[in-house]
């Protein structure tokens, strides 16, 4: 997808997951693929339950235990992580891959102090002794912009702001320098303005550190400004794949110029935001179409109904559309 | 730290004051004459209106409080038919006995049943995990008394490996030197080898007793609380972070799970002190339990009353005690406060 | 999907509580029909004293010659009827005084949450024997010493319910309509919360039975010669030192199972009335 030569920091390929529950097997994700190469920051965009966080504990290995992953090959670095066995994925997650999460709070131990959280994970992975990795973590809390980061140290989570609390879950994640930052909807349990600074704070520490970052978000504004090019799913399939300013410019998939539309952007008035009819189809149905956006396209032929899901990639450019616009 | 001990004594008083009146009222709710009562069956008419004139039994209500509250703080429990001492006195011999006996109970059932909770979250509906909770309700229905003699029956009649239920220590071994009472910690101290070995003999199936009926609810409190906690988004994000998972389930897990295990303790120690009592019986342990029992089926009032406001102030005390433990493990309650 | 059919569905997939029920309807007609289908009387003695377990007499024989079996299935009627009657009171009152504390709250729910919590204040096997040697050791006041201790959860789990349907609709509507406070909580809270406390009844039989045992094994309540399985475990605990198990073991077994088996009904029912709360 990329003009790069390397191979990829990241490859997913025809990734497809279910979920056993009561109701049902829920076909999370099928056929999902992209890439990310090094430095490259990609955004995953798409609806709630479209299956972003799926993909990204997926690449992590971290799925409930009642997830199955039935095709597909994740290669990270060069290492297959669906058939590497459970240490090897440990020694890379949070080393080499480490991911930030929705609710910052909620991600720390609460009766643990922070600074001995980020320490840990510097004892796990960098070798440090318990002291050099305690002095390590307040330089780190410097680096990710806390005031006072000695005394912050000792704090328990619930003394910290949501924004402080993202700070820290960022420093613990850039604690061994990863080559890529799994960020799933860092920003949305935060208000406005700490949410740009948050961001800020990722896209400093990532560019200094030729970071690459896979910034999971439903907000399509968000990803059009800090990702150099975007992923957009529906229902757990990827139905465009495109640079930034090409997928703004000129989108090609018919959700794409929905969401579009759906987003506020400075100029508009909420007056002029459409939204998108219909909701996500039942992913528990055995006779869901190939294409899942079918039901809900105004721009659906007959022959869209049937297999298989069309897939076009010309200029560097994915969509999954019989009828791209 | 030292004014919350302090808030948390004052908001104790209370429940103790509850204790003391609902101990007098209860020897004043006697069917017939109290006097009669506290005189034991075989005293004549003179020794129960003499009675009946010592506790001031012709009183009205508020003065007889008013008295029993007087005796209280001076310490007099009244006086036992049965040993003629003072009730107190019986007590405070005794209760050591008990309270070691309960304590290494308390300990066996943490330290098996804690281990079994966790084993039987870390593998939900595993083998390991169906026997720990088929374990947890079995230990659950067995009534104490009926254990114990079973364990009597194996380790003692059949295999031999048990001493005798005759007490805390065989007919060879005498006590050693007081200092706490505990024969286990004492006969250390004075260096007795032996005395150890017997007491600790003598203890073995009583405490075990004791054990596998805490046993069961501390187990499926472990149990809800570690699958409680695993689900939880922090464990998730220190799964993402590759710490080794003896660290995420020790320190992360388990002492965020320890906080409910903390607060059922409270539940699980009103069990153990009732069936303290049950225990001393079936193995003849010179606690305040058989000391109970005993002079309940001799008609000694005095002795039961004396026992049951001990139990309770122990009960409120080490209530205090589990809740003081809980501020120490969650910084979030002892800072706010 | 009906009430039965949706007991069904949940039975089939837990063969385990089908089978708490079927142990259950074991028990009720040890209790009901016992004693009349008894091989020998309960309390007759004969000169066959302390013979282990054989054709003839199935549990063996006691010290005084009595048929252990027979004792042990008589005394059901006993053990189930003084559990039954205690929690059938605890029910009753506890329930009342719940709702009432949720529901009206302020001044009602102060007093009984102290009367509960005085109670809590003592270890309740301890506070049960001390009002059982206050007032008398009789059988009637073993049933309300039972009673009394299990007040505080009957209490606790009917205050919660009704506190949280205090605000509900239908109770909303029927305050709308006119209906007074006495009304609404007979017969609007009361019957919602009903399931919950039948799940809590199922569950403090067991710990009903266990407490009168406990209590009669160490001399309240019940005397001999009168078959209960309490005071047979007691009189058989002086005869396994020297080797004869099967005076104390049956009884013993008959209490383990009867605890065992509404225990397991309990869960049952909570899993029927209540999934969410499953353990």
């Amino acid at each position: 997808m990329t003009a790069t030569r390397q191979p990829p920091l990241l490859a997913v390929e025809d990734l497809s997951v279910s979920f056993r529950t009561r109701s049902g097997t829920v076909r999370a994700l099928e056929g999902v693929g992209f890439t990310i190469a090094r430095g490259e920051t990609v955004g995953i965009v798409g609806e709630s339950g479209s299956g972003k966080s799926v993909t990204a504990y997926a690449v992590m290995r971290l799925l409930d235990p009642a997830a199955r992953v039935t095709s597909g090959r994740i290669v990270f670095g060069g290492l297959d992580m669906l058939a590497a066995d459970e240490a090897t994925v440990a020694e890379i997650r949070g080393r080499e891959l480490s991911m930030i999460f929705q609710n910052p709070r909620a991600s720390l131990n609460p009766i643990r102090r922070v600074g001995a959280q980020i320490a840990d994970v510097l004892v796990r992975h960098a070798n440090l002794s318990a002291r050099a990795a305690a002095e390590r973590a307040v330089a780190l809390l410097a680096e990710v912009g806390i005031p006072d980061p000695a005394r912050r140290a000792r704090a328990y989570p619930f003394e910290l702001s949501g924004g402080m609390c993202q700070r820290v879950g960022i420093a613990i994640a850039l604690a061994c320098r990863p080559a890529l930052l799994i960020a799933d909807e860092p920003t949305t349990g935060l208000d406005v303005t700490t949410q740009a600074t948050i961001m800020d704070l990722v896209a400093a520490l990532g560019r200094a550190r030729g970071m690459a970052t896979m910034l999971i978000t439903h907000d399509l504004g968000l990803a059009t400004e800090r990702c150099d090019r975007i992923v957009v799913m529906h229902a757990g399939h990827v139905v465009e794949d495109a640079p930034t300013e090409a997928l703004f410019a000129r989108p090609r998939h018919p959700y794409t110029e929905r969401l579009l539309a759906a987003t506020p952007r400075p100029g508009r008035s909420l007056a002029d935001l459409r939204t998108i009819p219909g909701g996500l189809p039942d992913l528990r149905r055995d006779d869901l179409p190939p294409c899942r956006f079918h039901d809900r396209c105004h721009r659906r032929s007959v022959d869209c109904a049937l297999p298989p899901l069309p897939r076009r990639v010309e200029n560097g450019r994915l969509v999954a559309c019989r009828h791209p616009l | 730290m030292l004014r919350l001990l302090a808030r948390r004594l004052a908001a104790a008083l209370p429940t103790l004051a509850g204790v003391v009146v609902v101990t007098f009222l209860m020897t004043r709710a006697l069917p017939g004459d109290p006097a009669a009562y506290f005189a034991g069956p075989a005293a004549t008419r003179e020794a129960v209106e003499e009675i009946r004139r010592q506790l001031g039994l012709d009183k009205p209500l508020w003065v007889q409080f008013g008295r029993y509250l007087a005796d209280l703080a001076r310490g007099d429990l009244g006086i036992s038919i049965t040993t003629g001492q003072p009730v107190l006195a019986d007590i405070a011999q005794r209760l050591a006995a008990s309270a070691e006996l309960t304590l290494l109970g308390l300990l066996f059932a943490a330290g098996c049943g804690i281990p079994m909770g966790v084993a039987a979250a870390l593998r939900p509906n595993s083998w390991v995990d169906h026997l720990c909770r088929v374990l947890a309700t079995a230990g659950v229905s067995l009534p104490t008394f009926f254990t114990g003699l079973l364990l009597i029956y194996v380790f003692y009649y059949v295999l031999g490996w048990a001493p005798a239920p005759l007490g805390r220590l065989d007919a060879f071994s005498s006590p050693p030197p007081h200092v706490t009472g505990f024969y286990l910690i004492d006969s250390l101290l004075a260096g007795e080898r032996e005395t150890f070995g017997a007491a600790a003999g003598q203890l073995a199936l009583p405490a075990l007793t004791l054990g596998i009926f805490a046993l069961a609810p501390m187990g499926r409190m472990t149990r809800g609380a570690m699958l409680a906690v695993m689900s939880s988004d922090f464990i998730r994000a220190a799964r993402a972070s590759g710490l080794a998972g003896r660290t995420i389930v020790v320190r992360y897990a388990l002492r965020n799970a320890l906080l409910p295990i903390v607060t059922t303790l409270g539940m699980v120690l009103s069990f153990l002190l009732g069936a303290n009592v049950l225990v001393e019986k079936v193995f003849a342990w010179p606690g305040i339990g058989s000391y109970a029992v005993e002079a309940l089926i001799a008609s000694d009032y005095a002795p039961v009353q004396g026992f049951v406001m001990t139990m309770a102030v122990l009960y409120v005390a080490l209530n205090l005690l589990i809740d003081l433990a809980y501020q120490a493990i969650d910084p979030r309650v002892r800072i706010e406060a | 999907m009906s009430a039965l059919a949706h007991a069904r569905h949940v039975l089939a997939g837990n063969p385990v509580t089908g089978l708490a029920f079927a142990l259950f309807a074991l028990l009720l007609l040890a209790a009901l029909a016992g004693p009349e289908l008894v091989p020998y009387d309960p309390l007759a003695s004969s000169d066959r004293a302390l013979s282990p377990p054989s054709a003839l007499h199935w549990f063996g024989t006691d010290n005084l010659g009595r048929d252990v079996f027979s004792r042990v299935v008589a005394a059901a009627r006993l053990d189930l009827g003084m559990a039954f009657a205690a929690v059938a009171l605890v029910f009753g009152t506890g329930t009342v005084a719940g709702v009432a504390a949720g529901f009206l709250g302020g001044w009602t729910d102060r007093v009984i949450g102290r009367v509960t919590d005085t109670i809590m204040a003592f270890p309740l096997f301890v506070l049960a024997m001390g009002l059982v040697a206050a007032a008398g050791n009789t059988v009637a006041n073993v049933v309300y010493a039972t009673a009394i201790i299990n007040f505080p959860i009957y209490a606790r789990v009917a205050r919660t319910e009704a506190n949280i349907r205090r605000e509900a609709g239908f109770v909303e509507a029927a305050r709308l309509a006119g209906a007074s406070t006495a009304t609404v909580m007979l017969f609007e809270i009361l019957p919602n919360v009903l399931p919950i406390m039948m799940v809590q009844v199922s569950l403090t039989m067991g710990y009903a039975i266990l407490n009168t045992a406990g209590l009669s094994f160490i001399g309240l309540g019940i005397r001999p010669p009168t078959a209960e399985w309490g005071i047979m475990v007691a009189e058989g605990a002086g005869y396994i030192v020297s080797g004869e198990w099967w005076i104390a073991l049956f009884p013993g077994l008959a209490l383990m199972l009867a605890v065992f088996t509404f225990n397991l009904m309990g869960d049952g029912l909570r899993d029927i009335v209540d999934p969410r709360r499953r353990t």
